[in-house]
């Protein structure tokens, strides 16, 4: 091609695109002016280890704010404006996820921050918001210290955290006639804080709680049959497990050799979707499973709304991590709808104590307004084989309150208090 | 604890002693005649597994189709491990220790990629054979058949490979190639081969371990990094590069595990490390290595 043709084109491409950006101009000229849209940004590791259930999670929030886009956007005082979200992933990494955080702040200048599947993340994000005094809205990190001793004005949770999931498990085994427990565990901070809130929980509801083992095996650890035996050996009538990935996979497999679904009571922490899923028939039934929100349940309109949708946008079904980004949009949404603006403190003190309706077994949660944290109840189940489906599902599924479970705003802010000191 | 909780727990040990001897019986392989650190060891073990699922899966999970499993699996991930040495691996044989630290790194690497790209993010876990979805018995104690044949088939792999190394007239040019490289050429041996060969038989050593754990476990792709570093432990309590070695300390690591977890549950993670480092000081060439003599 010479030169001449090569310019030719350059030139004759730039009056195109000059005449199209000219009448499409004109256009929304003879429109109402419309409202820049609203700017999320997203820290997420939707690369690395658990890119998968951050995906998820991220595909669960984004079926809300199509929702809400297809209506031609969210209400404000200055009308409806669409809603955009920018995703930075920090590859799990804490550290990338500070100057992602920063740089969607800056130069981005994102309206507010959400996200973090990490517990490191979210920390580490959360001081990045209290400095630049911007929303930050995390659902899947769990750590307590969260909205616990290391809150503030600005961070806000819409999932439950590790303190009330170990009191929840607690509260379920109140009144049951079991006294023995054993407990496993990763061996790290995620299983140590699950470990210290269940029996921390059961002690304060128990008086003859009795702790006959605990083992901690490694995380990613490949063969559990020591565990098993010794499991096995010191006969507890109830097994509790915050194990979770390969880890819970593989213990599964490898203690149904052993029979020991049969000679006591398994408890799972999160053992829903994420791992009934991939484990398809090779999962035990009657095994105890504690998960934010149990597939095909409740089967209510609006539930079966949102699986609809989600299998559509993605193809797969959705697990609690997506149900748990749907909540937090709805959160959202409802926020800056009350408050009427994307101004963050304005939208702080909408947010605080406000009450949304969930397609989860818990119909209602509400963002408490000392410390930002929701109620989100739990519920807990048995897998059964089910003709319906190509992996197991949960029966006798019953709610545990999440607001029970919650320590008292005076003891967060003692912590707060503290932990500034 | 009575006897038999001390047996179960014993058995116990056995298995994760059996896993440990697969994961490291062919690093030690490698490191014996090649004299090189093959970091991509793990990854080969983690491919292997990926490998068995997929075939078990193919063959819907059925009893001869796990054993074709068996046999076609590692073989795969052999031969592309042997396209590996042949292109990548070989051209550092003869250079400083550093490049084939580096070049089998960055091949773990790949084959970390390689399991993302070809089976995605989620855990996958393959069905376990229907054979073997019953208990053995043995005095009155219960324990899980697979556990059983993988304990048989760990102590068939050491005398497999041994006896290839010390009663073949194959083992015999290994372990002069092993010796001295030039002067096994000189007696018209194809030595680049040999070590191919070598190899390969470390590969599929690695890889028929991940297949035998694909049943029993729950498969990721950095299940590799994990095996990766308990084949370096065993491999330096063992004395680097002998066999009999890397199975007694195979065994040694399992058991101290199996019963330090009962006394010290908190230490489970430490268990290993503690063995290695009580050898190191008082045997610094590990248990069947020779002392190293610096001239």
């Amino acid at each position: 091609m010479g030169l001449k043709t090569k310019r030719a084109l350059l030139v004759s491409g730039i009056f195109v695109f000059s005449a199209t950006f000219a009448l499409l101009s004109i256009a929304s000229m003879a429109a109402a002016k419309p409202l820049s849209p609203i700017k999320i940004g997203i820290v997420q590791s939707v690369s690395g280890m658990v890119s998968d259930f951050a995906l998820e999670d991220l595909e669960g929030f984004r079926v809300k704010i199509d929702e809400v886009n297809a209506m031609g956007g969210v209400d404000t005082k200055d009308g409806k404006r669409q809603i955009e979200l920018i995703v930075r992933d920090n590859k799990l990494k804490p550290d990338i996820a500070v100057k992602n955080a920063k740089s969607l702040i800056l130069e981005e200048k994102v309206d507010f921050l959400v996200g973090c599947i990490s517990s490191s993340c979210a920390l580490a994000v959360s001081e990045v918001a209290k400095e630049n005094k911007t929303l930050f809205w995390v659902w899947d990190a769990r750590t307590h210290h969260l909205t616990g001793a290391r809150g503030h004005r600005y961070v806000f949770r819409s999932t439950g955290n590790t303190w009330m999931n170990g009191h929840a498990a607690a509260n379920y085994f109140k009144d049951k006639p079991y006294t023995r427990y054993a407990l496993i565990n990763p061996d790290y901070s995620y299983g140590r804080s699950q470990y210290d809130a269940f029996v921390q929980g059961m002690k304060s509801v128990k008086p003859d709680f009795k702790l006959v083992s605990e083992q901690w095996p490694k995380l990613g650890t490949t063969d559990f049959t020591p565990y098993i035996t010794a499991l096995l050996s010191a006969k507890p009538e109830v097994v509790y497990t915050s194990m979770w990935g390969t880890d819970a996979m593989t213990f599964i497999k490898q203690a149904k050799g052993y029979g020991f679904f049969k000679k006591i009571k398994y408890v799972g922490l999160f053992h829903g979707m994420p791992l009934l899923r991939p484990m398809g028939q090779e999962m035990v039934e009657d095994i105890y499973v504690l998960t934010e929100c149990p597939f095909v349940y409740p089967g209510t309109p609006e539930n079966k709304a949102f699986y609809d949708a989600y299998k559509a946008r993605t193809g797969k079904f959705p697990s609690s991590y997506s149900i748990g980004g749907y909540n937090a949009a709805t959160f959202i949404v409802a926020g800056i709808e009350k408050a009427g603006t994307v101004e963050n403190e304005a939208l702080i003190d909408a947010l605080e104590g406000i009450t949304i309706k969930t397609i989860a077994p818990a119909k209602e949660i509400t963002i408490r307004k000392c410390d930002h944290q929701s109620d989100y109840g739990i519920t807990i189940g048995k897998t059964v084989k089910d003709p319906n489906w190509p992996w197991f599902v949960l029966k006798d599924v019953e709610i545990i309150p999440g607001a029970p479970t919650m320590r008292t705003c005076d003891q967060i802010m003692t912590e707060r208090a503290a932990e500034n000191k | 604890m009575t006897g038999s909780e001390f047996l179960m727990q014993f058995m116990s040990g056995l298995t994760t002693a059996m896993i440990y001897f697969l994961i490291a019986a062919g690093l030690t392989l490698i490191l014996g005649v090649l004299k090189i650190m093959n970091f991509a060891q793990g990854g080969i073990y983690m491919l292997g597994a990926y490998m068995s699922y997929t075939f078990i899966k193919l063959f819907g999970g059925t009893n001869y189709g796990f054993w074709l499993t068996l046999a076609i699996a590692p073989i795969l991930v052999t031969a592309f491990f042997c396209v590996v040495e042949v292109f990548l691996i070989r051209r550092f044989y003869e250079k400083p220790a550093i490049y084939i630290l580096l070049m089998t790194y960055g091949v773990l690497l790949v084959t970390y990629d390689l399991a993302r790209m070809s089976w995605g993010w989620i855990i996958k876990t393959a069905p376990m054979p229907p054979m073997f979805q019953r208990p053995f018995e043995i005095f009155g104690l219960f324990f899980p058949l697979y556990n059983v044949f993988l304990i048989f088939m760990g102590f068939f792999i050491f005398f497999f490979i041994w006896f290839i190394i010390n009663r073949t007239s194959w083992g015999k040019i290994m372990r002069a190639a092993a010796d001295d490289r030039e002067m096994t050429a000189a007696l018209g041996i194809n030595v680049p081969w040999v070590f191919t060969a070598v190899f390969g038989l470390g590969a599929w050593i690695a890889a028929i371990g991940g297949a035998l754990v694909a049943p029993m476990a729950g498969l990721s792709a950095d299940m590799g990094v994990e095996a990766g570093i308990i084949a370096f432990i065993v491999v330096v309590i063992a004395g680097l590069g002998s066999l009999p070695g890397a199975l007694l300390a195979s065994f040694i690591c399992g058991e101290v595990q199996a019963f330090g977890i009962l006394v010290l549950p908190e230490l489970a993670i430490a268990f290993m490390y503690l063995v290695m480092v009580i050898v190191l000081i008082v045997r610094p060439w590990g248990l069947f290595g020779k002392p190293v003599i610096i001239k």
